[in-house]
């Protein structure tokens, strides 16, 4: 199957839990190849989604479709091409790595042994746990393990890579290099990749979208996003007490610490005046001026709810 | 946090998790069951009250076994939750000290424990007031009872298994550890009572008191007792609770100090090390980016072979997980070391060993499913538990997400699991292949057949197991809820074994099940078709299970039933329908061809139908019971055996005489077997054929005057179907084709044998209610005779296929072939009492002569070991009764073998015939001064004058004249052959059944009945009583007896008239030992207290001894009175006992007269003495440790001498 192909369209999916909770809200999305970023909160719905689009969840409507696959009810062709990194998994503690990558290699139809093995041994340098490989799994650390996620993910040259929130829990330098390591799988597959720290998507995605309380809230471009913010942010350095005032009186983004006090910044049309400076706009302006208008947005219709 | 507060929040936590509350809902079903199954039919039977402390304490012991194997997960989660949780980071570095770290955990578990097992007594109470019996059966409602049930018997259970599971779990970091020691327990509770000789010491030993409870309570106790004394704290029982609560003490302090407040998984230290190392080797490499590694692209392929590489790659990885991980191979071992200790130590019969051969060591180690028998019964429960863990490993592990998004298909993540098992069980076979070449060798037999075991453990025995693997994970699959699971897979098992005694008698509906097969060296292997039809039934059904689990298998995140439908409906595939189809069409097919062949052409009856139809009978042609009939004088037969078309043929003329004193004109004949044509050599009409019951009636014409003759000719043709199932009659076979002539032949009159004996059954239909067996004092009975029971000549001509040989009663007169076929000519020379039986088979025959008595022993060409033992038997025997009660009528006497595992005889006129397990009697291994076979054979040829020329009456009593008189005969004949000593060993082995703890009470010898009293307490009490009056005295009366009732005739002897003789050849002085024996249960209890030895001026030496007497008469309910004693006992002296073990030359051996209580005798010896018995041979008191005592002497009386 050629790339340029191989597209994930998702349509008007929904899916809610029976404890209530309404997971994903008639999502409709698409998705061509390479990387694409999935940004939101905990709890956004992400996983759920994710977990949808990887055979693991029946959703209750809508549909998915991988290229020319009927995602929800051709599983197995979907497993054939799919490589799934959970967000929290664990393994048996007693396997040892080369071990349970071989088995997974044969579940993952690699029935040659010898191309099997060379393509174990391969996966492992890739990850660096070729050194570890005759030790058990059961003690790895979080990023190792993690490592071993994604080389059962890789196994096979999956088409469609789905990785749930990946650099939780992982060092800086871990998180650098499994970020190289999916950047090289998506010059050739589908790959998502959920998460909820911004700078995974902003070094990684040529598209994105915001989620969150199972809604997108935006779908775009990271590089057209940071634009279209453009001359729009401004940024001042106030005591915590002034926050309250300053809430009141502007659109605010986001708030940060540094040294001890307060960098607020805002999203205005125009100078604000009052000493704030512009800023270049990054995308973790973009995300949370998405997050933030969403809510007041939510705040107006609620209020003109009970207005009427 | 302080005790309290962890062991609130554990007990809090646990309470509100799903597991102790199915635990709770599973041992209220069972301990509930267990009252209905087990205890409900002897209440019914009046035997104690359906709610004595003694039911509730044996249920709550039961129950509380099977919680050892099941419920261990409470204290093993307790023990380990922090840690795989992985909570510990938090919980191990808050200030919570060990000690209340430790103990909360323990007690809340412990507490836990209690309450789930506080569901025993809720189960007994909720089964007696819903088990609908009368009021009379339920006793009072007493606290009592269940609190010392559950203090003493429960309880301390509870407290040792729950610190063994804790510590177990502690040391190991792992919950499952928990069943490890759980399942040591109840091991270590059955290895204790097979191994240990000694019952007390098994008693003490035993870390759950279950033999003591129920065995040793339910035997020792009286009815009385069994229905309202509470379970108390004393001897054994009291040692052992407090030994094993000492021991549960221990093993918390153990796991206390044995607990860090650390954790670094499994191995900590090489995993750290291991762990730094490898994150600073990344960081290195992270420099170099962009390093191209080529990963081998495409490749892959999705087609069938891909899919069996996978289910074999998933097999191996979870046979494994099972073996090392979850401990299969440990308690594969285990069982199988368990299993040839149990099955070696136990290889005997009656002590005597047994012969080592392949398929007689091979018929106990296989086990129907179903069976509750060792080693079996743990691999159910080893299946129900690993197909739970197989089930839920990835999800366990929390690698399920992974798992399921791979390109697998779902069938085969099923059966890869399901291989899994089933190579655990053919492992497991392998093992016990292992464990019976073992026995071999260890039994000195080199004999082994290889094949026999593959074909056996492999053919037969696997495939019913691999039958439940697969209904165990489908339970699992359906169920998902691992512990939830594991007790459905073990109800479903509870179905199996039970089913069948709650009255489900049709084998269809119990999985797994079938009618049965058999292996024997004569017989080779059979009813294996039918066996073979009932496996594909259940495979069939296995293939539609396997379909529905794979269409409810849980793959990814969607738990909720309406999701797993909807998902089951969308797999709905092609791949589905065709083995759906297939199965059902197998199940309709097989199922549908057994149903023909078990119901419709064989006309099978349940027990219940069977008793329905019995009853019927009874209502029907009840009436008849005492209207005369005519006596049989003479049957002349034809006999054909068709081996090969499984069919036999028999015509045959009864010559009958009226030898009432009334003309008789109605005849009543009832057909064993349908009769195809009855001709009468006068006019008969017939009135009435019931084809249901097999009974016709004709009335003759003209009337039979008393005197006159009459002659019946009949036809008959029978046919045993090869897939009629094991339990239906099978008269003709292969090779060892034999019937009884009752079970074929015709006979004239009621049949009121087939009457319902047991009260409740007569209850139950509406009988007339009528004791089990009629009173001796009953002057009616000993008249009735059966046709049968009447002496008669029988002729026949028998035939068989040509490779095999007939043996009939009688003497062979003539044998010649025709054609294909062989034909033997057998007739008596003299009346024979009409049991009689004919054979077929490829026998070989051994030949000797006693006198005039042609002697032979037809038996299976291999089974040579004891032809000598056994003529040698039967020539000293001839001798022996002969001279001593009488002649011996007829010129043969034959032992002829037939197919089957057992060891039994069974004692026809001149035909002895006996089971082929007899001739695995290994005497030549046994240890004693015994030849059991030699008294075996004593036995039964004793019986040609005991039961079969002296017939006794069917009241009370009546078999003392026939198995007490026979046991009496052969330890006579033994004594007088092979001496003292050897019959000292044989009254040993038949006093062994007296160590065995049993309830005093009971009726007195002269109404006995039953095993013990027949065959033990019978035989023994006239021997003693042959060794007060004297052997000659003794053999006068029975010679009496016989002189007066070997005739055969009518009244038949009773007990009383054995009584009467005896006590007409015994002295005055001796009157009341007979009476004591016979008219009482009388129990003597006699003590050596003291024994002082003294050497006189004249060189001899002067014994004084100190002997306490107490004689009590216990009568049938358990009621006790003490009898003064005014009674000769035998005192002994022996000399200094030269090795170890034996008691010294005996110096002096009187009676003296002793009454109640204590008294001094002194006695002159000659030599210096060194033991003293009061009662030595202990002919009166049967199962005493204290006759003996070591004696002191006065001069050394300071030196260590004197040791009891």
């Amino acid at each position: 199957m050629k790339n340029d192909q191989l597209k994930l369209n998702i349509s008007n999916l929904s899916k809610t839990y029976s404890n209530g909770v309404q997971a994903l809200k008639n999502i409709t999305l698409d998705i061509p190849g390479g990387m694409y970023g999935l940004l939101g909160p905990n709890g956004a719905g992400k996983s759920t989604l994710m977990r949808t689009i990887a055979t693991l969840q029946e959703p209750d409507s809508g549909n998915i479709t991988l290229g020319n696959i009927d995602v929800l009810k051709e599983k197995d062709k979907v497993r054939q091409t799919l490589g799934y990194l959970p967000q929290e998994f664990g393994v048996y503690p007693k396997a040892r790595a080369e071990e349970l990558l071989n088995h997974f290699a044969i579940l993952k139809g690699i029935t040659n042994s010898k191309i099997r093995k060379e393509t174990v041994e391969a996966l492992l340098k890739q990850t660096n746990l070729y050194d570890v490989r005759k030790q058990k799994i059961g003690g790895f650390s979080g990023g190792m393990k993690q490592r071993f996620g994604v080389a059962v993910a890789l196994l096979g040259n999956p088409g469609l890579m789905i990785v749930d929130e990946p650099t939780a829990g992982l060092d800086p330098a871990e998180r650098v290099r499994f970020l190289n390591l999916l950047s090289e799988l998506g010059e050739n597959s589908v790959v998502i990749l959920s998460t909820h720290i911004v700078e995974d998507v902003s070094e990684l995605c040529t598209r994105m979208a915001i989620i969150n309380h199972g809604e997108i809230l935006q779908e775009t471009e990271p590089f057209k996003a940071i634009e279209s913010l453009h001359g729009m942010v401004w940024q001042k350095i106030v005591p915590k007490s002034e926050l309250e005032r300053l809430s009141q009186e502007h659109h605010i983004i986001s708030t940060k610490l540094l040294s001890g006090q307060t960098v607020v910044k805002v999203y205005n049309n125009e100078d604000p005046g009052n000493g704030f400076d512009l800023v270049e706009p990054d995308l973790e302006d973009v995300y949370f001026t998405t997050m933030s208008s969403h809510r007041q947005n939510n705040v107006k219709l609620k209020m003109e709810n009970v207005r009427s | 946090m302080k005790l309290k507060e962890v062991f609130l929040y554990e007990l809090q936590y646990q309470f509100r998790s799903i597991t102790p509350h199915v635990f709770f809902l599973v041992f209220l079903a069972m301990s509930y069951l267990i009252v209905m199954g087990n205890y409900v039919p002897d209440a019914l039977l009046m035997e104690h009250y359906i709610n004595s402390p003694f039911v509730i304490a044996s249920v709550t012991i039961v129950t509380t076994m099977f919680w050892l194997l099941i419920g261990p997960a409470t204290a093993g989660e307790a023990a380990t939750r922090d840690i795989h949780t992985r909570m510990y980071s938090l919980v191990f570095t808050s200030p919570v000290s060990k000690t209340s770290y430790i103990g909360g955990k323990f007690l809340a578990a412990l507490l836990m424990n209690s309450w789930i097992l506080l569901s025993i007594p809720m189960g007994i109470i909720v089964a007696t007031y819903t088990s609908g019996l009368e009021e009379n059966l339920i006793g009072p409602f007493r606290m009592s009872g269940y609190l010392t049930a559950f203090l003493y018997v429960a309880f301390p259970n509870i407290f040792l298994a729950t610190a063994v599971q804790f510590l177990f779990s502690i040391i190991s970091k792992r919950a499952i550890a928990s069943y490890l020691a759980g399942f040591a327990l109840y091991i270590g509770s059955y290895v204790i009572t097979f191994t240990a000789g000694n019952l007390a010491i098994s008693n003490i030993l035993d870390p759950m008191s279950y033999n003591y409870v129920i065995s040793t309570v339910q035997r020792s106790w009286t009815p009385l007792d069994l229905s309202h004394r509470l379970i108390s704290l004393e001897g054994v029982f009291l040692v052992n609770r407090l030994l094993w609560m000492g021991i549960g003490i221990a093993a918390v302090v153990v796991a206390y100090s044995r607990f860090k407040f650390s954790y670094a998984g499994s191995n900590n230290k090489k995993n750290s090390r291991l762990r730094m190392g490898a994150s600073e080797k990344s960081r290195v490499l992270n420099l170099d980016l962009g390093r191209a590694i080529t990963v081998p692209v495409g490749l892959r392929s999705f087609n069938f072979k891909t899919s069996i590489l996978q289910v074999l790659a998933i097999a191996s990885s979870s046979f494994w997980d099972i073996m090392k991980r979850k401990g299969g191979l440990i308690i594969l071992s285990t069982v199988a070391l368990f299993s040839l200790m149990v099955l070696y130590v136990n290889f005997d019969h009656q002590d005597v060993p047994m012969v080592g051969d392949t398929w007689r060591v091979l018929v106990d180690l296989v086990a129907p499913l179903g069976s509750v028998k060792i080693p079996w019964i743990f691999i159910v429960i080893l299946i129900a538990f690993y197909a739970g863990e197989l089930i839920w490993r990835e999800r366990e592990a929390r690698l399920s997400d992974v798992y399921d998004a791979t390109p697998t298909a779902d069938w085969v993540l099923f059966f890869g699991k399901f291989l899994a098992l089933a190579v655990f069980l053919i492992t497991f076979c392998t093992f016990l292949v292992f464990v019976g070449i073992s026995i071999q060798l260890m039994l000195g037999n080199q004999n082994i057949d290889l094949l026999l075991y593959l074909k056996i453990l492999f053919g037969v025995q696997l495939v019913d197991y691999l039958v439940f693997a697969l209904i165990a994970c489908f339970i699992h699959i359906i169920v998902n809820q691992k512990y939830l699971g594991h007790f459905v897979v073990l109800l479903a098992f509870a179905f199996i074994a039970f089913g069948p005694m709650m009255g489900i008698e049709n084998k269809l509906l119990i999985p797994g099940s079938d009618s049965g097969w058999s292996y024997t060296a004569m017989q080779g292997f059979s009813d294996m078709k039918l066996w073979a039809l009932y496996k594909l039934y259940w495979i069939g059904w296995t293939i539609l299970l396997a379909v529905i689990s794979r269409l409810l298998w849980i793959r990814g995140r969607d738990y909720l039933v309406n999701k797993r439908y909807k998902l089951a409906i969308e797999r709905i595939s092609r791949s589905v329908l065709t083995p759906t189809l297939a199965a059902i069409i197998l199940i309709l097919v097989s199922g549908g061809f057994i149903f023909y062949n078990t119901r419709v052409l064989n006309t099978y009856m349940s027990s219940e139908e069977l008793k329905a139809y019995k009853a019927d009978y009874e209502k029907r042609f009840g009436h008849f019971r005492n209207v005369p009939q005519p006596t049989l004088l003479r049957s002349d037969l034809e006999v054909d055996f068709y081996p090969d078309q499984r069919k036999l043929n028999v015509a045959g003329t009864y010559h009958l005489a009226n030898k009432n004193s009334v003309p008789l004109d109605t005849i009543h004949l009832y057909e064993a077997v349908e009769v195809s044509k009855v001709t009468f050599d006068r006019t008969a009409d017939l009135m009435l054929h019931d084809q249901k019951f097999g009974h016709r009636i004709y009335k003759l014409q003209s009337p039979l005057q008393p005197g006159d003759s009459l002659s019946i000719k009949f036809q008959l043709s029978y046919r045993n179907d090869d897939l009629s199932g094991k339990n239906a009659s099978k008269y003709v076979v292969d090779n060892g084709s034999f019937f009884r002539n009752y079970q074929v032949l015709p006979a004239i009159g009621y049949q009121f044998l087939m009457e319902l004996k047991e009260k409740s059954d007569r209850e139950a239909y509406n009988l007339k209610p009528k004791p089990e067996l009629a009173p001796l004092s009953d002057k009616q009975v000993p008249y009735e005779l059966l046709m049968w029971d009447h002496r008669s000549m029988v002729q026949a001509v028998v035939s068989t296929d040509g490779d095999q040989i007939v043996v009939g009663p009688g003497k062979l007169l003539d044998s010649w072939s025709k054609g294909d076929r062989q034909y033997f000519k057998y007739a008596t020379d003299a009346p024979i009492r009409g049991e009689f039986s004919f054979f077929s088979a490829d026998y070989k025959v051994y030949e000797d002569r006693w006198k005039n008595v042609n002697i032979q022993i037809y038996h299976h060409p291999e089974h040579t070991r004891n032809l000598d033992r056994m003529v040698a038997g039967m020539k000293r025997s001839l001798e022996y009764y002969s001279e001593q009660f009488g002649a011996y009528p007829y010129d043969q006497l034959r032992l002829v073998e037939h197919p089957g595992k057992e060891s039994g005889l069974h004692a026809a006129p001149i035909n002895i015939d006996f089971y082929e397990g007899f001739s695995y009697m290994n005497p030549e291994e046994d240890e004693r001064e015994l030849d059991f076979v030699f008294a075996v054979v004593g036995h039964d040829v004793a019986h040609q004058w005991w039961g079969n020329l002296l017939r006794y009456a069917r009241v009370e009593g009546g078999g003392i004249l026939s198995e007490s008189l026979a046991w009496y005969s052969a330890l006579k004949m033994v004594e007088n052959e092979q001496g003292k000593l050897t019959a000292i060993e044989l009254l040993k082995q038949l006093k062994k059944e007296y160590d065995v703890p049993k309830s005093r009470a009971d009726v007195p010898l002269i109404k006995g009945n039953g095993f013990f009293q027949l065959y033990r307490q019978g035989p023994l009490a006239l021997y003693t009583i042959s060794e007060y009056i004297g052997e000659d005295h003794m053999n006068k009366g029975l010679q009496n007896l016989f002189s007066k009732h070997g005739n055969g005739q009518p009244p038949l002897a009773t007990s009383m008239d054995l009584f009467n003789e005896i006590v007409a050849v015994t002295p005055d002085s001796l009157q009341y030992l007979v009476h004591d024996l016979f008219m009482e249960n009388t129990f003597w209890d006699l003590e050596m207290e003291e024994a002082v030895a003294e050497k006189t001026e004249t060189g001899d030496w002067k014994v004084t001894l100190k002997i306490k007497t107490n004689k009590e008469v216990v009568d049938d309910i358990g009621r006790i009175k003490e009898k003064q004693m005014d009674d000769w006992i035998e005192i002994g002296i022996y000399g200094m006992p030269q090795a170890a073990e034996s008691t010294g030359e005996l110096l002096y051996l009187n009676k003296h007269k002793l009454k109640s209580g204590e008294q001094t005798i002194v006695i002159n010896v000659p030599k210096e003495p060194g033991n003293a018995g009061v009662d030595p041979h202990q002919l009166l008191d049967r199962n005493s440790y204290d006759n003996f005592e070591r004696l002191r002497t006065n001069e050394f009386s300071d030196a260590g001498v004197g040791f009891n």
